[in-house]
């Protein structure tokens, strides 16, 4: 538990990269807006962030020209990445002169998934242990 | 040890594990130690991929990494010292040489403009990226486990 502990913390600064681009981050606007996704890139001056966009009644997806683009409150957010049951993932851009703080997040190994499997094992260990 | 603080050494772990992540502020990267890849295309037509240290409205800074040999090259001494890349002098302040066995690595450190830039894409570190799943999928159930078993 410990070694996984430190490992866990460890980090590796230098060239090691991973191949595909994306990395956890948050962004606050100058407007006082903010968006968490996953930093894609960057271009003519702008961020590109995937984005979930929980599937609504005034979220609605419009294919244009071979693109198919996520509005929102019939204002267009960007396009579709991935069209998921509950979500939709939206690439956006946001252009750098109106980003206020940009946060990378950095070694955000457990999320929502690891502490349902947690609860599930504490559970299934105690039935196993009750039946035992 | 009682159950009780078998339990608790199990959340102290976790909350270990839960208080290695951490939000840095991309300017800050370097003094934090966080680690971000980036290739970046020029304006030029040069390609850089390298370790992305901070970035601003204006600039990014990053560390070009240029494996010695081939077309790479180390020329001159001490202070002097600099990386010849094709003949031509690469751009930036070499900050070291790293050694990993017998091969060398070439750090070198540079200001790159967002004008320069026609596109930049950024990359986790490779240990974040491959350990990212391991834990995710192990320590969730491993906690729980071990709290049943305390308890």
């Amino acid at each position: 538990m410990i070694a996984v502990c430190v490992s866990g913390c460890a980090s590796a600064p230098g060239w090691r990269f991973a191949e595909d681009p994306g990395v956890p981050a948050d962004v606050r606007l100058r407007d006082g807006g903010a968006l968490s996704g996953t930093l894609i890139e960057m271009s003519n001056g702008a961020l590109v962030f995937d984005t979930s966009v929980e599937r609504g009644e005034d979220v609605e997806v419009i294919r244009r020209d071979g693109v198919d683009y996520v509005y929102a409150g019939g204002v267009v957010l960007g396009t579709a990445v991935e069209i998921r049951d509950f979500d939709i993932v939206t690439r956006r851009r946001v252009p750098l002169r109106d980003t206020e703080e940009l946060l990378i997040k950095s070694r955000a190994y457990l999320g929502w998934g690891s502490a349902v499997a947690g609860v599930l094992a504490f559970f299934l260990v105690q039935v196993l242990e009750e039946t035992q | 040890m009682t159950s009780t603080s078998r339990a608790a050494a199990v959340v102290a772990c976790a909350l270990l594990l839960a208080g290695c992540a951490r939000r840095v502020p991309v300017a800050e990267l370097e003094a934090r130690d966080a680690s971000v890849g980036a290739v970046v295309r020029l304006t030029s037509g040069e390609a850089l991929s390298c370790r992305l240290l901070s970035l601003s409205t204006d600039a990014l800074e990053v560390e070009v990494y240029y494996p010695v040999g081939g077309d790479v090259e180390l020329w001159g001494t001490g202070e002097d010292r600099r990386v010849v890349s094709g003949g031509e002098q690469v751009a930036g302040d070499l900050v070291s040489v790293e050694r990993d066995g017998v091969s060398r690595t070439a750090v070198v450190r540079r200001m790159v403009a967002v004008s320069e830039v026609t596109t930049a894409t950024f990359h986790r570190s490779g240990s974040e990226a491959s350990l990212g799943p391991i834990l995710s999928l192990l320590v969730g159930p491993v906690i729980g486990a071990l709290l049943a078993l305390s308890i």
